[in-house]
């Protein structure tokens, strides 16, 4: 079976951290949950979210008030659009994202299969002199 | 007739949201041109994403979780997903929330009326309030493959 077969389905976050090139290991929203749709016909669905998010007064999932819709996108993360495999690359076409600046964005990942996981790590990143990727680490969703 | 669930496997792009109100006035909470996509996965899970194009701007920052207050507003007020498992239950399609960016929905399920007609599919929904606009919505979505 190919990568690409494998990758198929709907996948649950097991882990995911930051990790430094010494190995330290952060967990960008602790306690999170995640779940992360890759179909046949080639759309990618991702959401990974913090533990304890707060509901809002209202209901209006669009009409929170600033400190709502503050503590909401602070521990949430959604994005979707289409999937490709290039090699051991995975590529994400971001479609549409609440984070806008990913929209139109083509993002790179690695990927590989240990058991029954998925371990899907970004290329490094540089910032603040520092050199990191972050990894998220997938159980297929039954 | 009810439509059997394979019908509904498959990616569909949102083509018009419209939501009418007890009056019969009729609002469009995400523009003329709302951009969503739906997924329904064979394995069970559904996926949906709907978004007002035109309002949502870009964050000064590269950090997703690090936004401003005011950017974190216009992005959560343009903007609205939620994911879980899904179900027919006759002429309804039932969406059971796992997660949302709207933290009220977790855990609830959504039901919605569904119209097939070839490659479109209508889901209608309970009163509710979206941006502001109150009442039964209609969503329009149209089959991706």
């Amino acid at each position: 079976m190919s990568d690409k077969d494998k990758l198929v389905g709907t996948w649950r976050l097991a882990d995911w951290a930051r990790v430094d090139a010494d190995g330290t290991r952060t967990p960008p929203l602790p306690g999170a949950a995640g779940l992360i749709t890759y179909t046949a016909d080639g759309f990618m669905f991702a959401t990974l979210m913090g533990a304890n998010r707060k509901p809002f007064a209202g209901f209006d999932p669009m009409g929170g008030t600033a400190e709502e819709t503050h503590h909401a996108m602070s521990t949430a993360l959604s994005y979707c659009g289409r999937w490709r495999m290039e090699g051991d690359r995975l590529i994400h076409k971001v479609e549409l994202s609440i984070f806008p600046n990913w929209v139109g964005a083509e993002m790179t990942r690695t990927t590989r299969f240990e058991g029954d996981r998925a371990i899907v790590t970004t290329l490094p990143i540089t910032d603040g002199g520092k050199t990191f990727v972050f990894e998220l680490v997938l159980t297929r969703a039954r | 007739m009810p439509a059997k669930s394979e019908q509904l496997i498959g990616s569909w792009r949102l083509q018009k949201w419209i939501i009418t109100d007890e009056t019969g006035a009729v609002k469009e909470p995400m523009g003329p041109k709302p951009w969503g996509l739906l997924i329904y996965a064979a394995d069970g899970y559904m996926s949906a994403m709907l978004a007002m194009p035109e309002a949502r701007g870009r964050f000064a920052g590269n950090d997703p979780l690090g936004g401003s207050p005011e950017e974190a507003h216009r992005a959560m007020a343009s903007c609205h997903a939620y994911v879980g498992r899904w179900r027919i239950d006759g002429e309804r399609v039932v969406h059971d929330v796992e997660m949302a960016l709207w933290p009220n929905m977790v855990g609830t399920s959504q039901v919605r009326y569904y119209r097939l007609d070839g490659h479109r599919i209508v889901l209608k929904t309970p009163p509710m309030t979206r941006k502001g606009a109150s009442g039964v919505a209609e969503l329009t979505w149209t089959r991706v493959t």
